[in-house]
């Protein structure tokens, strides 16, 4: 009898578009695969704690990729386009490449989580026309819904122009003066905030312009600016009713299912979307700058473009924060809290610099995302690195950490429980800025804290 | 009058729509088509909500419009004719 082959756990990856949190449990991930999807979806990864409240919690075992030149491949392809079934509890969704289903289970209310299993071809075009689906279909359960549009950050503001094939989506987003102001050229998505305002997200979902949003951040919704063919090069921005405006956006609203209750779910959230946001014909043509496209839509913007609007939840502001850092490879930070001190003073600014895992030491200041089961129990944690254990997966460490204030250990996986986005390089107090301290001062406190904690505490009894 | 609108017209249940102020939008999913329709076209397609005749029709919306009856008469035939070719109403026997 030959020995079996040791069973290997499965991949996961935890996806927040639009503020709806997607589990996939992975079987059969080869690496290479994961880092095909981490590369697409890493700005809207988020640690995959088991605690997180999951929106989507789906079960994919992975096929092997066909050739796209193999035997009877056009002919698969031709007998399974894509289908979509949406009853009351269940999603379906099947095409040559994927056969998905989730069904819908009372969470804690008013929470819904869909939970369910399918198999998916080892191939990240299967995995995106899977998600797209996925997030169309549950989006407007939620009040939400996916844009066929380019959505554009300007200021402190989100613009949604939304537009078929062809109507310049990918041209508007190239003209874009900052590549990370464009939230995605393809689908964007809208979906009321806690304050009741409309926000847009960013979204993976991309097309010709290649890359999609940078971070989780949504933007306060101003102004749909539906796209239309100029007859010269002009930029025209034409205010249009509430009406008008709905038959525009059902025309790029993102939906595969047509039953009655679907379509009736989406027609009254488009008409909600509409009735409230400014709507204008946006009449350009590809040589029409920017910069005359925002002046032109300066005045159907509506007030204060420019003032400064927290991120709608904690998760939001560590995700926008992850992004900050990934792109200028240090950025500062103001840390709250006492766990730190006497290190650690209020008002101190930190520097933080990103770190591979290979580069981080014992002693060293971590900033690390703890994720919490609703977006706003996320918080960024600033703790010292004690200790690290390898685990059983290779590629993941478990780390074990302290607040020089704090007597208990914590410990965490990384990329799991929590993700660490980097270590602190330098403080700013008081106007004075200093490095951190090397790996030996840093270990001399730790261990110092180690020790002196239990002793103030027994003095203090 | 032409002999096929001769019948009772009724819309087509199965056709998600929303009220807007005045004007109503009507989805079409299995043509994947959308239809707003203006205020006229709204009370036709709301008053269709039962079996209706062009002269039920023509009677309901004399009381509305201040317009003389064979005008309306041939407004509605009009409009029937355009809802019905867009397949939002049916006969009344039909589905």
């Amino acid at each position: 009898m030959s020995p079996r082959a040791p069973k290997t756990a499965p991949e996961e990856i935890v996806l927040s578009i639009g503020g709806v949190v997607a589990h996939l449990e992975l079987t059969g991930a080869q690496p290479v695969f994961m880092e095909q999807l981490r590369a697409r979806y890493g700005a809207f990864e988020m640690p995959a704690a088991p605690w997180v409240q999951r929106d989507i919690s789906l079960r994919l075992t992975l096929e092997s990729a066909a050739p796209p030149r193999a035997a009877g491949r056009r002919a698969a392809i031709d007998a399974h386009p894509l289908a979509v079934t949406a009853t009351g509890r269940t999603i379906a969704a099947e095409r040559w490449d994927f056969s998905v289903k989730v069904t819908a289970e009372a969470g804690r209310a008013p929470h819904t989580s869909y939970r369910g299993s399918g198999r998916c071809e080892m191939n990240p075009f299967a995995i995106d026309c899977m998600l797209r689906v996925l997030y169309a279909t549950v989006l407007p359960r939620v009040g939400g819904m996916l844009i066929h549009s380019c959505g554009l950050r300007h200021a402190e503001v989100g613009v949604v122009f939304p537009g078929r094939s062809g109507a310049g989506k990918s041209t508007l987003a190239r003209k874009s003066l900052d590549a990370d102001d464009v939230l995605s050229d393809e689908l964007v998505a809208v979906r009321r905030g806690d304050d009741g305002t409309w926000r847009v997200h960013g979204s993976p979902f991309w097309g010709d312009f290649a890359r999609g949003g940078i971070s989780m951040r949504s933007w306060p919704l101003r102004t749909l600016a539906f796209l239309a063919q100029a007859p010269r090069d002009a930029v025209t921005m034409t205010p249009i009713v509430s009406s008008d405006a709905t038959l525009r956006l059902l025309g790029c609203f993102l939906s595969f299912a047509t039953d009655r209750a679907t379509v009736e779910r989406n027609l009254a959230v488009a008409v909600q979307l509409c009735a409230e946001v400014r709507s204008v014909e946006a009449s350009l043509t590809k040589n029409v700058p920017t910069a005359d496209i925002f002046r032109k839509l300066q005045p159907h913007l509506g007030p204060e473009v420019t003032r400064k609007v927290p991120p709608a939840s904690a998760r939001e502001m560590i995700s926008e924060f992850r992004s900050l850092l990934r792109k200028h490879k240090s950025y500062a930070f103001k840390p709250k809290g006492s766990s730190m001190r006497p290190w650690l003073k209020s008002g101190d600014s930190l520097f933080i610099q990103s770190a591979p895992e290979a580069g981080l030491a014992a002693g060293d200041i971590l900033l690390y995302w703890s994720p919490g089961a609703t977006p706003d129990e996320d918080a960024l944690t600033c703790h010292r690195m004690v200790g690290r254990i390898p685990t059983h997966t290779a590629h993941a460490s478990r780390y074990l950490t302290k607040g020089d204030a704090m007597s208990r250990i914590e410990t965490f996986e990384n990329g799991r429980e929590c993700e660490i986005l980097g270590k602190v390089a330098a403080v700013s107090r008081d106007g004075k800025t200093w490095p951190v301290p090397g790996r030996i001062g840093n270990l001399a406190r730790l261990f110092g804290s180690l020790v002196a904690i239990p002793i103030l505490r027994m003095a203090g009894r | 009058m032409s002999a096929a609108m001769a019948g009772r017209w009724r819309r087509d249940g199965e056709l998600p729509f929303q009220k807007l102020d005045e004007e109503t939008i009507v989805v079409d999913p299995k043509r994947r088509e959308v239809h707003l329709l203006n205020e006229t076209a709204a009370r036709i397609w709301e008053l269709l909500a039962s079996p209706q005749s062009v002269d039920d029709l023509t009677a309901a919306l004399g009381a509305e419009y201040d317009v003389g009856e064979a005008e309306l008469g041939e407004a509605i035939v009009e409009c029937v004719e355009g809802l019905a070719s867009k397949g939002l109403v049916v006969t009344a026997g039909a589905r």
